[in-house]
């Protein structure tokens, strides 16, 4: 593409006791479904409000379709949100708050009503126009808050952890629907949320941020299998870390000697002997056997946590740190693994993740 | 190990809802209806059995200044097709509402200020600021606005100094409502400032986020979100301007006078109960119905539309 939608340049916000926001660049494409995760205070919400104008910047500039957004109000952007706490008008009908924008921008009142109830329609709300908001249900408010969003037709949507409220089941019922609308609509979804899950399942690339700094961006699956430093590893959650120096090596393979013993780890390019050889391996890719010495390393089975169609292994290694190995059930039956249970922790080099540099976290 | 805790817990809750569980299938309520009894009690000695007895003077006799039971209509025929309560009543009437749309055109900027445009600490001054004085004499409120308004007084020693006046500020409709403006808007103010305080942020920004522009925020979403408050803060000024005996007596001299004077003169001029009673009774029914008014008023038309349904 040739330019960015919406360009965030060296974006920054300051409060005066903390800095939410530090000198960030992003670029977002036009109809791209983007994904901004962090921890809780990474910035993230931050990000979304100073896209809306909900907050000023202390710095930096947002380009929306190339216009600079310094000094223009929230009320004259057409960048909808949708809140956690949807943020409906509790004064207002199911219609009369799908309608709020259009009487806004001054939309004929019958006009304003056969768009508001076409996007009813749309969201499967057809027959709630005349309801009060209190007599909703959680998943119908939600449609709400989404169908008063898009009623403008604008080119990017807003949402600030807009599922956490509801309970699983309907969590993905909507992740469903906010798919099949961003397909449709092929508009820009800028989507902020702390659940790994969403952010996987909806967006076309994942952006992490804590600290007010951006730490990745990339594709779910590239953010998965190579994160770019040790912070992103273990935001994941389902990557093991192994801090090493680098000892040698050839072939595309470097030679990283630590505490846990010496780990060959594929690379593009050599690094200097001497330099730091940090890498991670994936939970999914690490073999677990009965321990009977041999390679890889040693540790104790802590305990198991189901999770759908896997479990996850957590083990205690030899120096006192815990992995995490994911493994389907029937493998757990066959190792009989429980609490207490010696194993040996085994992998594939190839699998072996090196992080580009050491992490700025750490 | 477990397992057995499972157990334990289970049985705990069994335990619990076997205790509970004929209590509150069999006989109603009972403990309830008791804890309430003081109140009943306390109410119908205090409220109702006076509010009966009002009525039932209003059918009683005076003979040679002394109070007899009897059941005369008399006494409301004679006040309410008298020219003097007529004319007291819209009188009155007049008051209160000029009261009531003055406290709330004025407490409704004074409250989105302190409630939207304050700091918290400035607000928490402003809020006491705005309690102290209800707490503090009428009375004592009432005698200093005399010495401000009268014509040789502060107001006018001000006016003078740039060349008007004097001006006569005391006795007059002015007066008066500076008198029941004074009484009625503080409390006015803190009901909207504790409405508006209430109202969800993330309202108003949602509102400039679709559109709508800073101004007008106020009526899209503040005006709308605090309706109840301002009916309440309405009813209340109304019902504090019309039955106020203070403001009238003193900042006016009681030319012309309002129901709550014309009920101390009549008592006045040959012990009338009967007939003091039956005013009593006729500013009641106008309170009663300013209330109803304002409770309607308060509930929002998406609510009143989902009743007519």
């Amino acid at each position: 593409m040739p330019t960015p939608f919406i360009a965030l340049d060296k974006l920054d916000k300051r409060y005066p006791d903390h800095h939410a926001v530090n000198a960030i660049d992003l670029d977002i494409d036009a109809g791209e479904f983007i994904a901004i995760m962090g921890p809780s205070g990474c910035g993230k919400s931050t990000t979304l409000r100073l896209i809306a104008g909900l907050d000023e910047p202390s710095g930096g500039d947002i380009r929306i379709g190339g216009d600079s957004m310094r000094g223009v109000p929230a009320f004259q952007r057409n960048t909808p949100m949708v809140w956690q706490s949807l943020a409906l008008f509790p004064f207002l009908t199911v219609a009369e708050n799908v309608a709020f924008p259009l009487r806004m921008q001054k939309v004929g009142a019958a006009e304003r009503r056969k768009r508001s109830l076409d996007w009813l329609d749309r969201l499967g709300l057809a027959g709630m126009a005349g309801r009060n908001i209190a007599q909703l249900s959680g998943g119908q408010r939600q449609r709400v808050a989404i169908a008063r969003a898009l009623v403008t037709e604008p080119s990017v949507l807003l949402l600030d952890e807009p599922l956490s409220a509801l309970d699983a089941h309907l969590r993905v019922r909507m992740q469903t629907e906010l798919s099949r609308l961003h397909r449709e609509l092929g508009i820009t979804f800028v989507y902020v949320t702390h659940a790994q899950s969403e952010a996987f399942a909806l967006a076309d690339r994942i952006v992490i941020m804590s600290d007010g700094h951006i730490q990745q961006v990339g594709r779910p699956q590239d953010v998965y299998r190579a994160p770019a430093n040790a912070f992103v590893a273990d935001f994941m959650g389902m990557n093991n870390l192994i801090r090493g120096e680098v000892r040698g090596g050839a072939d595309g393979l470097l030679d990283v000697g630590s505490t846990l013993g010496d780990f060959r780890v594929p690379s593009d390019a050599l690094r200097p002997e001497g330099s730091r050889g940090d890498f991670v391996i994936a939970a999914d890719r690490i073999a677990l056997a009965p321990d009977t010495g041999g390679p890889g390393i040693a540790g104790t089975v802590l305990g198991l946590e189901f999770v759908g169609s896997t479990q996850t292994v957590f083990v205690e290694i030899e120096d006192g740190a815990e992995f995490r190995v994911q493994k389907q059930q029937h493998e757990i039956e066959a190792l009989d693994l429980v609490p207490g249970r010696r194993v040996r922790l085994s992998w594939d080099p190839r699998h072996a993740w090196l992080l580009p540099q050491p992490g700025p976290m750490h | 190990m477990t397992a057995a805790s499972v157990t334990t817990r289970a049985s705990a809750i069994r335990r619990w809802s076997w205790l509970s569980r004929p209590r509150m299938a069999g006989s109603p309520a009972v403990l309830p209806a008791m804890l309430s009894l003081p109140v009943v009690l306390w109410q119908a000695v205090f409220f109702a059995a006076p509010l009966v007895f009002l009525v039932v003077v209003t059918f009683w006799q005076v003979r040679s200044f002394r109070l007899e039971p009897a059941f005369v209509l008399d006494n409301w025929s004679r006040i309410l097709f008298s020219a003097t309560f007529q004319r007291a009543l819209l009188h009155t009437f007049a008051v209160a509402s000029t009261t009531t749309v003055l406290a709330v055109a004025l407490a409704f900027p004074a409250a989105y200020t302190i409630a939207f445009r304050l700091t918290p600490r400035m607000r928490d001054l402003a809020v006491a600021f705005l309690i102290v004085p209800i707490f503090s004499s009428y009375m004592l409120r009432i005698y200093a606005w005399q010495i401000v308004l009268s014509p040789e007084g502060m107001a006018n020693a001000v006016l003078g100094s740039i060349g008007i006046g004097p001006l006569p500020l005391l006795g007059g409709a002015f007066s008066l409502q500076v008198g029941l403006l004074t009484l009625s808007l503080p409390i006015a103010v803190l009901i909207l400032v504790f409405a508006m305080a209430g109202i969800d942020r993330t309202l108003v920004e949602a509102a400039e986020n679709l559109g709508c522009r800073r101004g007008r925020v106020i009526l899209h979403v503040v005006v709308p979100s605090v309706r109840p408050a301002i009916a309440l803060a309405a009813t209340t000024s109304f019902l504090l301007a019309f039955g106020d005996y203070i403001s009238p007596l003193f900042m006016t001299g009681s030319k012309p006078p309002t129901l709550s004077i014309l009920i101390v003169d009549t008592v006045k001029s040959g012990s009338q109960w009967p007939r003091a009673s039956v005013i009593g009774v006729a500013m009641l029914v106008m309170l009663a119905l300013a209330l109803g008014l304002g409770q309607w008023l308060a509930r929002g038309r998406t609510a009143r539309r989902e009743d007519a349904r």
